[in-house]
């Protein structure tokens, strides 16, 4: 192999690998350290809303929590910081749920889920964005899931009249099951037949 | 190439090996990437391997790709067809010694074909073949082409902390498809005519006309397993169960537990309580079929 064909396929070969590698960090830039960010700015401005909100009123809030050996959900009354804002009022029911009971009931999100976005449409529809963290630490079943759905929906339903219906979201993004077998394709309604307020 | 090889001086020939080798060097990522999303493929690197759990039962190891396969390719029998959730990649449920939902179902599924397969009345049809994990619409696209007379899901997950409990759901959701299903004139119901609306059913509501039968179906399950020794069971519950929605046909899921991390659930591969369950099953099947319209 003459030394002009070494030169050439080494330099064709450090070409290649540089290349591979820019387009590496250029998709974890892409990719990867964008969503963190996005999470960074969205619990910074989670956290503005909640001292926001800490300078409203207070209010009892009547929140659901699952109990999964019996299938049903445990209510528990709470007074919270009850802001104006509708969108705002979901926040908090979302953040106390994310927090858990303080009665001992089971939890129907990680703590470590962050919300990513509440919107709330003037047809009724909660818009609910959880980041991938709902997942972290969750026992998946068709019962557990079932119920950490319809803890959020009726938690939400229970204290906010404009909220008729909720579309849960994770990472902006629809999902087809929360961990494998609730079915999140549809706009939730209430549902009180878990709560044991049905009829 | 072989000319480049015999007729160039050796140097071309390394040139052409080298410029072939980078280009599979280059390509190399991007197979992931057309194979999957562009951020999937990072993100799985960035979270690494899924949790693999040892344990369980025994995973037959076959085919990777999803296959539909008929247990018991009878002609003219009524089919049933069992689905056993999850598989591949997917392990579902883990508990804290190690019996995992993809493998405990999979053996359930098995005791239940090889007890329906005895009776020689049904086609059994399988929605999952060895450690595949076909999607939910594949799994339903295989059932409603067997036109069966019932769907059986089966599942593990947490019901909390006493074992053995055996739960039985039907599909609802009190979803609607639609933001504003009021507003929507395109949600509202079509009436059965014959024409058109009867033929075409849309894909994600074509079990809302199978409820009535689900529920009689759940009911015969319950029943038979509730008279299991031991077990702890409830009324069949209506759950937004993913691996129902598409079924064109009378379908059930059956969910055993508890298989969650905080919870031991070893004795729930006992081969007594699984053959328990495979007989109440089919007894079900039985009174459902005979109870039919």
């Amino acid at each position: 192999m003459s030394r002009l064909a070494k030169i050439a396929a080494l330099a064709v070969f450090v070409i290649v690998a540089a290349g591979f590698f820019y387009l590496r960090a250029l998709a974890r830039r892409i990719f990867v350290e964008t969503p963190v960010r996005v999470e960074q700015e969205a619990r910074a401005r989670l956290s503005e809303v909640v001292l926001q909100s800490q300078t409203g009123s207070r209010q009892a809030v009547r929140l659901y929590f699952p109990s999964y050996g019996e299938g049903t959900l445990a209510a528990e009354v709470r007074q919270m910081a009850w802001p104006a804002e509708d969108s705002d009022r979901i926040r908090e029911i979302l953040l106390a749920l994310i927090e858990g009971s303080r009665q001992g009931h089971e939890r129907p999100v990680s703590p470590s889920t962050n919300i990513r976005g509440v919107f709330l449409t003037p047809d009724g529809t909660a818009y609910v964005d959880f980041s991938s963290e709902v997942l972290a630490d969750f026992a998946p079943g068709i019962e557990s899931e079932s119920l950490a759905v319809y803890s959020i929906v009726d938690s939400l339903a229970a204290n906010i009249p404009a909220v008729k219906r909720v579309k849960i979201l994770v990472q902006g993004e629809e999902v087809d099951t929360l961990d494998g077998h609730a079915d999140l394709a549809g706009y939730f309604v209430p549902d009180l037949s878990r709560t044991g307020k049905a009829n | 190439m072989s000319k480049i090889f015999r007729s160039s001086s050796p140097s071309k020939a390394y040139l052409v090996l080298g410029f072939v080798l980078a280009l599979a060097f280059l390509l190399w990522p991007a197979r992931g990437l057309r194979s999957d999303s562009f951020a999937s493929y990072f993100l799985k690197e960035r979270r690494g391997a899924s949790p693999e759990v040892s344990g369980g039962a025994q995973q037959p190891q076959g085919d990777q790709r999803p296959k539909i396969e008929e247990a018991t390719p009878v002609e003219g029998l009524p089919a049933v067809v069992l689905d056993a959730g999850h598989g591949g990649q997917d392990p579902g449920a883990h508990s804290r010694d190690g019996v995992v939902e993809r493998d405990l179902v999979f053996e359930l599924e098995e005791r239940v074909r090889a007890e329906l397969a005895s009776t020689n009345k049904y086609r059994v049809v399988l929605t999952r073949s060895g450690d595949a994990n076909p999607t939910f619409d594949e799994r339903a696209a295989a059932a409603n082409a067997a036109r069966p007379i019932a769907f059986l899901s089966f599942h593990a997950g947490n019901l909390g902390k006493r074992i053995p409990r055996l739960m039985v759901y039907t599909y609802w959701s009190s979803s609607s498809r639609t933001p504003s299903a009021e507003s929507d004139p395109l949600a509202k119901p079509t009436p059965r005519t014959g024409g058109p609306s009867e033929i075409f059913v849309p894909w994600m509501e074509v079990h809302e006309r199978h409820l009535e039968r689900s529920r009689q179906l759940a009911d015969a399950l319950q029943s038979e397993l509730g008279k299991i020794p031991g077990a702890i069971t409830g009324k069949p519950v209506e759950a937004p169960v993913r691996a129902l929605r598409s079924v064109d046909a009378p379908a059930a899921a059956i969910e055993i537990g508890s298989v969650a991390p905080d919870v031991n659930s070893r004795s729930l591969t006992n081969p007594v309580l699984q053959q328990q369950i495979a007989t109440a099953v089919v007894r079900a099947l039985e009174a459902f079929v005979g109870g039919g319209p």
